[in-house]
């Protein structure tokens, strides 16, 4: 099948479907944050839902928060188990934009490193070592059915490393931070509030701190010890109309960078748009800036 | 017993089984005719026939039945006795074949020479195909390659674009093996399915048995697919090839008693695109899109030994890789395809001929490293395996009486890998998986570094009984297999690792049957079959080491009828039953070291269709038409589900035209669209920014129907001593647009089809001193 797939490449004509994810033509659910953005099975968690609609930013949307309760088959590609968007989960204490409530204690067991039973297979970490609560989000906007996966990264010991490598990573690292909101900007100044020309093309640009990436550190499993890495950040970009010529820009955790520009081209008709950015860094932690502006 | 002392138990049978296989060697370099002659009016059997060839002769009996031993090569028998009018054969034999004719003669009448050409060969196997060289490399599409023939061979599925995939009679890919002169060799085709790893030049015929193969066979639940060198020749001279994929050379040569030819071949594809398509912000095509490379080289050797021996030295060697890096300024899309395969096998064939039997013993070795990266944002899959191999065949053959004959051999395998795999579980996916175009892999990343030994040591032995219209073949294998891992669990730190071993003995016995009634020969063929797991499942973190055999049990009943004299029909039912197979285990916690089971199962049925046209008029060709439905069941109590490459109807009809230095020929087929799981819904990822798909019933649907038309002109030269010959070749003629893959917009809620090119032309030219 890969074969296939590579050989797609070459030899095809793929059609021409919506490749980004940047036009909001429904309610979306754009980003879940997590305060904190990491933390042990147990804490209490406060999670903020970002509902991007056409018209702008759902402010009092109706909302029900769960912690999925169903592991993910090892298999499994997508972000969760499929049961895991309907299953009984744990119920968080709020039904609006923002609820809380403390991961489920046995976390490290049926989504972390530690087995969920005698001899069972523990779960593998993603790229930088992380485990993730999922919880979902569900609701009506609208009239569209809001289906919004979340994944609150989970702080577990490491499993199956070498002793001094445990002392090691307990010793150095540091639970993960959200980044914080990037600012927003048209030709130097502030994006919300900006007037663009009908059918214009301009250049947003998003920033952020140097330090918004921060220095953590992860068990390596070709070597068996704790390595230094830094995370990387990306950003993504949500409009209520118009395009921009790449939904999500960044930089990976070998590359430096603390602005990306996107050009955006402004829709024909005037009025207002919305535009979202969110910043995400490696680690799953998230921050959102939203901008208004006006086309005339 | 530790993992030393099983490797050093390992290595004993390995050479006991060398010491035992050479000093029962003896094998087939020769084939065997086995006529029935009939009174052409009557059809009643004509005995008392003295049948010539060279200095070899035999006689039919009371049933009109004779057999000959010959060594391989194109003979004349001459059949002759005072109340028949004499006849003339001219039969070209494959090492190894058993040729089966029915020779129908005038009783009673004065001599005139006449020559009549075979009305009956059929072949060993049910639904097996054998093509010789020069018809294989004129089957339009296949761009002058010998062995691409193999595809559009009857039985084998249309292999998805840019694959070299083998799936014949429903059966995975993995669980058909190739053999070269009797080495298995570790892929047929370089990678993307365009060319074959063994030079055109070298091959003088190619085989495929779909199922229910003999007892000279195993190790494979599929089928086994059987590549014939030629000889090098007694006289010199070369030839060289081009066209737009690659370039070919080929030569033969004598050195005292020594004969050998020499071929090689590279690929120029990506050179040849750099050439005619534009750069793109500086970068050249070749490294956006995945465009293989290859080369492959072989050296064949033939000396005698003595008068009557031989020592057949084949060196074969092949290399594929392929980069490419699809950039994106989002980090988390930037994908990146490396493959890098080099293999190599050296073999060593002694043919003994005595009056008392003839032998046949090889002997070979070689290597594969296989390097894979597939990298999808952060998310890298790496996977290298380098496997050290070795084996040997040997075989003989005796007649314990009239019309009984008897044949031994052994055969053994030994396979070292050693593997280190990074990355997520399902990337590479296996069969059974669901992939649906574009979608990341999950980004669940693990690793591992081990290594698995497969030794099989294979005696077995078949006995052809042949009784008036009546030829039975039961036979027996026995497969002793010797199986390890180096880790029963996961490495936690320096912690030395504890290997787990099974020896398995596995007993396969085989039953072949031939029933001859006029111009019909019916066939029955069943057997058992078993094959090893593949190393890269014995790891304990992307796979169980103590997996084991996965099991087939093959049944085939087929008729054959010679309808007119260039033309005769075959029609092949056939099943398989496949279990313990590995799947996935489907458990959302599977156990430790166990993330592969053996609870899958598989079940193919189907027919096929073949009617062949044998130079009439200038033409010549086939037309296949296959029948069949191949499921799977993964786990125990388990749905059935369509098969991956479950392909309903095939039909395939190629036809060739020859006329002085013109030929011309065409291929048209349609195939059921594959089987393909679709996405029903969606939900959001607030944490990748992406759509992930929620998917429907495993392979419930199939992508459009294929159909294609190929055409191919060629003209040959002469040009004092040259002979040239030019070719062009038309793929997808009618510019139809076949559908390839579903495509899905970022959120899935939009689906298309990706399609094949419209239209590709090949040229090329091949000339030969």
């Amino acid at each position: 099948m890969r074969a296939f797939l590579i050989a797609l490449a070459l030899s095809a004509c793929v059609p021409e479907l919506e490749q980004q994810i940047a036009p909001i033509d429904r309610p979306i659910a754009i980003a879940v944050i997590a305060e904190p953005a990491e933390a042990a099975p147990g804490t209490s968690v406060a999670f903020h839902a970002v509902i991007a609609t056409p018209a702008g930013e759902a402010t009092a949307p109706t909302l029900a928060w769960s912690y999925c309760t169903t592991p993910k088959p090892p298999t499994e590609d997508g972000a969760v188990a499929p049961a895991c968007l309907d299953d009984p989960g744990v119920a968080l204490d709020g039904t609006s934009a923002d609820a809380s409530g403390k991961l489920p204690g046995k976390g490290c067991q049926l989504f972390g490193p530690l087995p969920a039973e005698q001899g069972a297979r523990p779960r593998d970490p993603d790229p930088t070592g992380g485990f993730y609560q999922p919880l979902r989000v569900r609701g009506a906007i609208d009239g569209t059915d809001l289906a919004t996966i979340g994944l609150a990264r989970i702080a577990c010991d490491l499993a199956n490393a070498p002793p001094a490598a445990v002392a090691d990573f307990r010793a150095r690292y540091h639970a993960n931070l959200n980044p914080p909101a990037p600012t927003l900007a048209l030709d130097g100044a502030p994006l919300d509030g900006a007037t663009i020309a009908a059918g214009a093309t301009v250049a947003i640009t998003a920033a952020w701190p140097a330090d918004a990436a921060e220095a953590y550190v992860a068990y390596d499993q070709a070597s068996a010890t704790v390595v230094d890495r830094r995370e990387g950040l990306r950003a993504t970009f949500h409009i209520t109309g118009g395009a921009v010529a790449s939904d999500t820009l960044g930089f990976g955790e070998a590359e430096t960078g603390t602005a990306v520009v996107d050009a955006f081209t402004a829709p024909t008709a005037p009025g207002p748009i919305t535009i979202w950015v969110v910043l995400r860094d490696s680690r799953g932690g998230a921050a959102v800036s939203r901008a208004t502006v006006t086309v005339e | 017993m530790n993992a030393r002392g099983i490797l050093a138990w390992s290595r004993a049978l390995v050479i006991l089984t060398l010491v035992l296989g050479a000093s029962i060697a003896r094998a087939d370099d020769r084939a065997t005719v086995v006529g029935a002659v009939k009174d052409r009016t009557t059809g009643e059997p004509v005995p008392g026939v003295v049948i010539t060839a060279g200095d070899q002769f035999a006689a039919t009996d009371d049933a009109g039945v004779f057999e000959l031993e010959l060594p391989a090569g194109r003979w004349t028998l001459e059949l002759t006795a005072a109340w028949i009018k004499p006849v003339k054969l001219d039969v070209k034999l494959v090492r190894g074949e058993r040729r089966e004719l029915v020779v129908p003669v005038e009783q009673d009448l004065a001599s005139t020479g006449e020559v009549v050409e075979i009305v009956d060969t059929a072949p060993a196997d049910p639904g097996a195909t054998r093509i010789d060289a020069a018809t294989a490399r004129a089957v339009p599409g296949a761009s002058n390659d010998v062995l691409k023939v193999v595809q559009a061979m009857p039985g084998v599925a249309r292999p998805p674009p840019g694959s070299g995939d083998l799936v014949v009679w429903g059966a995975a890919p993995e669980d058909t093996r190739v053999f070269v002169d009797g080495v298995p060799v570790p892929a047929l085709y370089h990678g993307g399915g365009w060319r074959a790893t063994i030079g055109s030049d070298l091959v003088d015929d190619v085989a495929l048995k779909p199922g229910g193969f003999g007892a000279e066979h195993g190790a494979a639940i599929g089928g086994i697919v059987e590549v014939t060198t030629r000889p090098p020749p007694d006289d010199a001279g070369a030839a060289l090839a081009a066209d737009v994929l690659d370039g070919s050379a080929h030569g033969h040569g004598k050195l005292g008693p020594i004969r050998a030819a020499l071929g090689g071949r590279i690929s120029w594809l990506d050179r040849a695109i750099d050439l005619v398509a534009p750069r793109d912000d500086g970068r050249a095509l070749r490294d956006v899109v995945p465009i293989p490379r290859w080369a492959d080289g072989q050296l064949s050797v033939r000396a005698p030994l003595g008068r009557r021996d031989e020592l057949r030295g084949l060196v074969l060697g092949a290399r594929d890789a392929l980069d490419r890096v699809v950039g994106s300024p989002d980090p988390a899309a930037v994908k990146r395809d490396a493959h890098d395969r080099t293999w190599l096998r050296a073999a060593l064939t002694w043919t003994r001929t005595r009056d008392d039997g003839d032998g046949r013993l090889t002997i070979w070795m070689g290597g594969e490293r296989d390097q894979l990266t597939d990298a999808f944002g952060p998310v890298t899959a790496a996977r290298t395996r380098t496997t050290r191999s070795g084996g040997l065949r040997a075989t003989h053959r005796s007649r314990l009486a009239r019309g009984v004959l008897l044949r031994l051999g052994l055969e053994a395998q030994l396979d070292r890998a050693a593997l280190t795999r990074t990355g997520s579980l399902s990337l590479p996916p296996r069969e059974g998986d669901v992939a649906i175009f574009g979608q990341p892999p999950g980004d669940d990343v693990a690793r591992d570094q081990w290594s698995a030994l497969t030794i099989d040591a294979a005696p077995y032995a078949a006995v052809d009984w042949i009784r008036g219209p009546w030829t039975l073949t039961p036979g027996l294998r026995v497969d002793g297999y010797v199986l390890t891992a180096s880790k029963t669990l996961p490495q936690v730190g320096t912690t030395p690792p504890i290997g787990w071993q099974a020896i398995t003995i596995a007993a396969e016995p085989r039953l072949s049957a031939r029933l001859r009634q006029g111009r019909t020969t019916y066939s029955l063929d069943a057997g058992l079959y078993h094959q090893p797991r593949a190393a890269d499942d014995a790891s304990a973190v992307f796979g169980t080491p103590s997996l084991t055999l996965e099991r087939g049990l093959h049944l085939a009943l087929g008729a054959r009828v010679a309808i007119a004299k260039p033309v005769d029909v075959e029609v092949v039912a056939y099943g398989r039953a496949l279990d313990r197979l590995v799947v996935r285990d489907p458990d959302e916690t599977p156990p430790l070291a166990a993330i592969l089971t053996q609870d899958g199962a598989g079940r193919v049925l189907g027919a096929q269709l073949v009617a062949r046209l044998r130079a009439w008029h200038g033409l010549s060709g086939w037309v296949t038409y296959a029948l069949s439905r191949s499921e799977r069941q993964d786990t125990t109590d388990g749905a059935w589900r369509r098969y991956d490459h479950d392909q309903t109807h095939a039909l395939a009809a190629v036809v060739g035209w020859e006329r002085g230095p013109w030929s011309a020929g065409g291929r048209v087929r349609y195939v059921t669209g594959e089987p393909r799981t679709l996405v029903v819904g969606a939900y959001f990822d607030a944490r990748a920014a992406r759509w992930d798909p929620l998917l429907g019933a495993h392979n419930a649907a199939r992508l459009p129907d294929f159909v294609q038309l190929d055409v191919r002109g060629e003209r040959r030269l002469r040009l004092g001593g040259l002979r040239l010959s030019l070719y062009a070749e038309v793929h997808n003629a009618t510019g139809r647009a076949n559908a390839e893959e579903f495509a899905y917009s970022a959120d899935y809620q939009t689906r298309g089809v990706i399609t094949g090119l419209p239209i590709v032309g090949v040229i090329g030219a091949r000339g030969e001193l």
